[in-house]
C-alpha cells in the first residue's frame, strides 16, 4: 500500500476526476470560484465515445485525459471502427467519388447509416458499454495515477458516480488521501481573490496521459 | 407490589443533542410521558448524522432531557449523505450504479423514504428491548416516516397500538398546499396502510387533521390535534420593560429557510426607519440559516443576508437554553414564516409566552392566524407589500414603547393555555386509557 508526504504549506492542489460530461458545467462553475482564489485544480476526464459535444474545461485548468486510451479499448474500438466509422468512410468516398446514380444511392446509404448508426449507439452500445466503463476506466486511470501528482495533492474529487471505482481505489491505495464526492468550495472561502475572475482561452488539445 | 409503570417506546429520529426545530416536541413528549409515570425508551438518529450530515447538533438540549428518560440510537445507512468514497462498502466501491438502483429499487418496493435504514435498524432494537421487557404502547413521530413504517411493523410484531405523530405533513405540502407525490407514488398507500393500523394519528393543527380525515376517512375518527406549545424551561415568562433611551429591536427568533418571505421584511425595514419612524430601530436575526450547516453560506446568500445592511444584524445561532437572553434584548418579535392554512410552526407559541408585540410577516391564512387572534399585541399586515408590512411594524414599536403592564399581563396570561404540556395532557391520559383497557 502506498503513503503519502505531502507538503502542507504549499498551494492547494485539488484533483477532480470527470468521467461523465454532463457534471461538466458544475465543475467549471466549481473552478470559477477556487481558480482565482490560487487554487490549482487538475482534471482528469475520459473524454472518450460520446464527449464530441461536450463542454470544455475551464482554461485556468490543467487538464489530463484518457479518452484516447478509452477509445482504444478493442471493444470500444471495434465497435466505433465496424459500426460507424468504416462505414461512414466508405460511403463518403463513394457519395463523393461515384458519379449519376451509383453516388446518389450511396449519399442516400450514408444517410441510412448515420440513422442506424445512431440507434444502434442509443440501444445496443451504450446499454452494454455504460455498466461497464467504470470499471474500465478504472483500470486505465489506475494505470497512470503518476501524472495526477497526487503526492502534492490535498484531496481528489469523485465529480460523477461513474468514477466512484476510480475513487474507490484511490482511496484504498492511499490512506492518507482524501477522496469526496463534494466539490466543496467553501473551503477555499479563507483564500482572497488573487488571480483574474475571468476565465481564459479554453486550452485545447487537452494532455492526454 | 408496586404496580408497573406503562411503557412507552417512542420512535424520534429527531432528538437531542439534534438541534432541529423539531426536537421540542419530541423532548417534551418524552419529558411529559415520564413525568406521569411511564417508562419512555426513545430510539433517536445516531450522533454521526448530527454531527457531519446535518452539523445541526446543540449538546446543551441533551441535558434538558430527562435523565429517566432512556435513549437508544440505532445506526442507519448513509447511502445518500455518504460524500467520504473510503466510507464506501465493497459493493458500491466497484458497482456505484447497481448500488444505487438496490437503493432505489428499496424505495419503491420496501418503504419509500431516505431513512429507511435507520428505520430498519430502530424496527430491530425496538424487537430487542421489547423481547428483554414488553412496551405497552409505540409512538412514532415524522418525519423521517420511516418512522412510521417502523412502528407500523413493531405493532404487528408486537402485538400493541401504535400512534403516529404528524410533526410535519408526509404527503402533504404544507407550503404549497399541494399533493407532495404523484398518484402512483408508494407513499400514498404506506400512508393508508398505516393510517388503517394506527389507533390514532396526531396533528399540529385542525387544517392537517382535516386535510388527512378528508384523505383517509376510514382512520378519520382516531385522528386527533396535538397543538404545539412553548416550553416554560425555555422562555422566561418575565416581563422586562423596554429603556426608553435605547433604540427598539425587532427580533426574528428561529431557523430561516427559504420559504420565509424575508425580501418583504427587509425592505418594511428599510422603509420604516428611512421616514423615522422608531429611528435607530434595529433588526435582528437570531438562530441557525437553513437546517443544514453544509448550506448556510449559500443560503444565507440567497436571503440576501451575505452583505451588510444597515441596522441589519445576522446574530447566529442561540442554544435553545439561552435563547431567553434572546428574547429579552428584543422589543418587538417578527413572526415571519412560509405559512399557509396547514403551517403553525412551534415558534408562535414561544413568541406569545414572552408577552411582546408580534408582527406577522407572512401570506394571508396560515394556521398561526387563528392562535395569534387571541393575542392582544398581535400587529397584523394587510398584506406582504412592504408598505403594509411597515406600518404593522412601526405600530408595534409603537406597541413596545407604551409598555403597558395590563396588556402585557393579558397577553402572558393567554399565552399560558398553549404550553407544551399543556397541549400533550389530553393525549397522554388517552394513552393510558388505551393502555388500561387493553390490559383489562
Amino acid at each position: 500500500m502506498d503513503t503519502i508526504e505531502r507538503d502542507l504549506t504549499a498551494t492547494r492542489r485539488e484533483v477532480a476526476v470527470v468521467f461523465k460530461k454532463g457534471v461538466l458545467p458544475r465543475v467549471n462553475a466549481y473552478l470559477r470560484e477556487v481558480a482565482p482564489r490560487g487554487v490549482e485544480v487538475t482534471v482528469l476526464v475520459a473524454n472518450g465515445p460520446g464527449w464530441r459535444k461536450a463542454e470544455k474545461v475551464d482554461g485556468r485548468a490543467e487538464v489530463l485525459s484518457i479518452g484516447r486510451r478509452e477509445n482504444r479499448q478493442p471493444g470500444v474500438w471495434i465497435y466505433m471502427m465496424v459500426v460507424e466509422r468504416a462505414p461512414r468512410a466508405v460511403l463518403k468516398r463513394l457519395e463523393h467519388r461515384l458519379p449519376g446514380k451509383a453516388g446518389r444511392a450511396a449519399g442516400r446509404a450514408r444517410g441510412i447509416h448515420r440513422k442506424a448508426a445512431a440507434k444502434i449507439r442509443k440501444y445496443v452500445f451504450w446499454p452494454v458499454y455504460r455498466p461497464l466503463r467504470p470499471q474500465a476506466l478504472r483500470r486505465i486511470a489506475g494505470r497512470r495515477v503518476e501524472a495526477l501528482g497526487l503526492d502534492r495533492v490535498d484531496r481528489v474529487c469523485i465529480v460523477d458516480e461513474g468514477a466512484v471505482p476510480f475513487g474507490w481505489m484511490l482511496a484504498n491505495r492511499y490512506p492518507d488521501l482524501e477522496v469526496t464526492r463534494l466539490l466543496d468550495k467553501s473551503r477555499h472561502e479563507d483564500l482572497p481573490v488573487t488571480g483574474p475572475t475571468a476565465a481564459p482561452e479554453v486550452r485545447a488539445p487537452y494532455t492526454r496521459i | 407490589m408496586a404496580e408497573r409503570r406503562p411503557r412507552l417506546l417512542y420512535l424520534a429520529f429527531f432528538f437531542p443533542p439534534s438541534r432541529a426545530s423539531g426536537v421540542f416536541r419530541a423532548r417534551a413528549t418524552a419529558n411529559y410521558f415520564v413525568e406521569q409515570g411511564w417508562d419512555v425508551t426513545v430510539l433517536r438518529g445516531p450522533d454521526r448524522f448530527f454531527d457531519e450530515i446535518t452539523g445541526a447538533r446543540d449538546d446543551a438540549m441533551t441535558d434538558t432531557v430527562d435523565p429517566r428518560v432512556e435513549v437508544a440510537a440505532p445506526e442507519m445507512d448513509y447511502f445518500r449523505w455518504e460524500t467520504d468514497v473510503r466510507e464506501y462498502g465493497r459493493f458500491r466501491g466497484n458497482f456505484p450504479g447497481a448500488a444505487r438502483a438496490w437503493f432505489n429499487w428499496k424505495q419503491e418496493h420496501v418503504f419509500p423514504d431516505k431513512y429507511q435504514g435507520w428505520g430498519t435498524a430502530a424496527l430491530r432494537e425496538g424487537l430487542r428491548r421489547h423481547r428483554k421487557d414488553p412496551f405497552d404502547l409505540i409512538v412514532a413521530t415524522g418525519n423521517p416516516f420511516a418512522s412510521f413504517g417502523s412502528a407500523w411493523a413493531l405493532s404487528k410484531l408486537m402485538r400493541r397500538p401504535f400512534v403516529v405523530d404528524y410533526r410535519d405533513s408526509w404527503t402533504l405540502d404544507q407550503f404549497k398546499n399541494a399533493d407532495m407525490f404523484p398518484p402512483e407514488h408508494p407513499a400514498w398507500k404506506w400512508e393508508r396502510r398505516i393510517l388503517r393500523s394506527a389507533a390514532a394519528s396526531l396533528h399540529v393543527n385542525d387544517a392537517m387533521r382535516a386535510w388527512h380525515a378528508g384523505k383517509y376517512p376510514e382512520a378519520a375518527d382516531r385522528m386527533q390535534v396535538v397543538l404545539n406549545g412553548w416550553d416554560p424551561d425555555v422562555v422566561s415568562d418575565e416581563q422586562s420593560s423596554p429603556d426608553e433611551d435605547r433604540p427598539l429591536s425587532f427580533s426574528f427568533v428561529g431557523t430561516l429557510t427559504h420559504v420565509q418571505p424575508i425580501g418583504s421584511l427587509l425592505e418594511a425595514y428599510r422603509l420604516m426607519t428611512e421616514r423615522g419612524d422608531h429611528a435607530g430601530a434595529q433588526l435582528d436575526f437570531y438562530g441557525h440559516i437553513g437546517f443544514f450547516a453544509k448550506t448556510e453560506a449559500d443560503l444565507k446568500a440567497d436571503l440576501g443576508l451575505d452583505k451588510e445592511l444597515p441596522g441589519v444584524t445576522v446574530r447566529g445561532p442561540v442554544p435553545k437554553p439561552a435563547i431567553a437572553t434572546a428574547y429579552a434584548a428584543s422589543d418587538v418579535l417578527v413572526f415571519m414564516t412560509g405559512g399557509s392554512k396547514y403551517v403553525t410552526t412551534g415558534k408562535v407559541f414561544e413568541y406569545m409566552a414572552t408577552g411582546k408585540p408580534i408582527v406577522s410577516v407572512h401570506e394571508k391564512g396560515c394556521a398561526a392566524e387563528e392562535l395569534l387572534r387571541g393575542y392582544p399585541l398581535w400587529f397584523e399586515p394587510a398584506s406582504l407589500d412592504p408598505e403594509d408590512v411597515a406600518a404593522a411594524m412601526a405600530d408595534a414599536g409603537d406597541a413596545a414603547r407604551k409598555s403597558d403592564p395590563d396588556t402585557a399581563a393579558r397577553a402572558r396570561a393567554y399565552a399560558q393555555s398553549f404550553t407544551r404540556y399543556a397541549a400533550l395532557a389530553p393525549f397522554e391520559q388517552w394513552s393510558r386509557d388505551l393502555v388500561a383497557k387493553r390490559k383489562g
